[in-house]
């Protein structure tokens, strides 16, 4: 008995493919494969804690945290508000990172009185240190070896936010 | 790299662009060859420099536990089709007509070569009129040659709704069968035709 599916297999008759037509795709394929930026790849969640921090000016803590702590905005991440405002901001640090935003539900300032402190894993906490201290920055621990085996400093920001920097003594 | 699964050059590649091109290389002669069938080869050409650029750039889509990539690639390919269904339907028809024509026969003609010609220009007519759902799953079986399972993931539905599309197809190519009174003789070694021009 004929299989029905036979006579749709015969109307393409012995398609041949064409070498040349192949070669021709794929070069234009590699060309563009060559020219192509790897892929942004969400990476699967994992646990991680992100602060966030409140500013009443965010645009100058930006500013202030990038001269004085070396973090580099995640520019894409900005948000600005119709009045120019910038609604919610992040910055990072040898990729550690921590969101900003103006005074809003999630917080206020804490110029009233410190209620939290951040703690950043660096590579060269001297190195940090020097830029942070040229940059004014209050020093709150002077740079020490802790008997924990971090070496770290810790400072307060423009606005009093207080931050620990600091590098296990082992890896120096 | 020659051993690694589809989806691991896949992973592969999207941190290095250039690997992909092993997914061609594993896959473009099979894809063209479907293309060429559906479309013809000048238009095939194209749609599969389109099917590769757009399959790598939806790569961070790919589901990585398949190993094979080729289903995906064919629901690509199906997409693409999408837009040229008119085309391939004036293919068919176009076929339907040729196959049938009267001097298309040889002088002295058999009993069983007419009878071939007029089934294959009612097969592709057929063809050419199916529902878009039930010719899509039946040229991904028949030329892509793709299991229930591939054709499920080349067009993203359930298993069981490939098995209807594919039965109600083989119901209608059956009742022109039967239309054609094709004789047991015959039926039992199907003669494809040459049917380009």
């Amino acid at each position: 008995m004929t299989d029905e599916i036979d006579l749709v297999r015969c109307l393409s008759g012995d398609a041949g493919v064409d070498r040349s037509a192949l070669a021709r795709v794929r070069e234009s394929l590699m060309n563009h494969l060559a020219n192509s930026p790897p892929a942004v790849v969400s990476v699967p969640a994992s646990a991680h804690i992100t602060p966030y921090l409140i500013y009443d000016d965010v645009a100058r803590a930006l500013r202030w945290l990038s001269g004085a702590f070396g973090f580099a905005e995640r520019e894409d991440e900005r948000l600005v508000d119709s009045q120019g405002t910038i609604q919610h901001a992040a910055i990072e640090l040898q990729g550690a990172v921590v969101m900003m935003g103006p005074p809003s539900v999630h917080g206020d300032s804490p110029r009233l009185g410190v209620s939290s402190m951040l703690d950043v894993t660096v590579n060269d906490v001297e190195g940090h240190y020097r830029r942070a201290r040229a940059a004014d920055a209050e020093v709150v621990i002077d740079l020490e070896d802790a008997p924990w085996g971090v070496r770290r400093y810790q400072a307060r920001d423009l606005e009093g936010h207080q931050w620990q920097f600091s590098q296990p003594i082992s890896s120096g | 790299m020659a051993d690694d699964s589809d989806a691991e050059v896949i992973a592969a590649s999207l941190s290095e662009p250039a690997a992909f091109g092993t997914v061609f290389d594993r896959h473009a002669e099979t894809l063209l060859r479907f293309l060429v069938r559906r479309v013809g080869p000048d238009t095939a050409e194209e749609l599969l420099g389109d099917l590769f650029r757009i399959a790598f750039e939806a790569r961070t889509g790919f589901d990585l536990t398949r190993a094979n990539a080729r289903p995906w690639l064919y629901g690509i390919g199906s997409n693409l089709l999408r837009h040229h269904r008119r085309s391939e339907g004036r293919r068919l028809r176009a076929m339907a007509d040729v196959v049938a024509l009267p001097g298309a026969l040889e002088e002295d003609p058999v009993a069983s070569e007419v009878d071939a010609r007029s089934l294959a220009s009612g097969t592709a007519r057929l063809v050419a009129e199916l529902p878009e759902g039930e010719r899509e799953a039946l040229l991904l079986a028949v030329f892509g040659e793709l299991s229930y399972e591939g054709i499920a993931t080349a067009l993203g539905i359930p298993i069981g709704t490939v098995r209807s599309r594919l039965n109600r197809a083989r119901g209608r190519l059956r009742e022109l069968l039967g239309r054609n009174g094709q004789r047991e003789d015959v039926g039992d070694n199907p003669r494809c035709l040459e049917t380009e021009p």
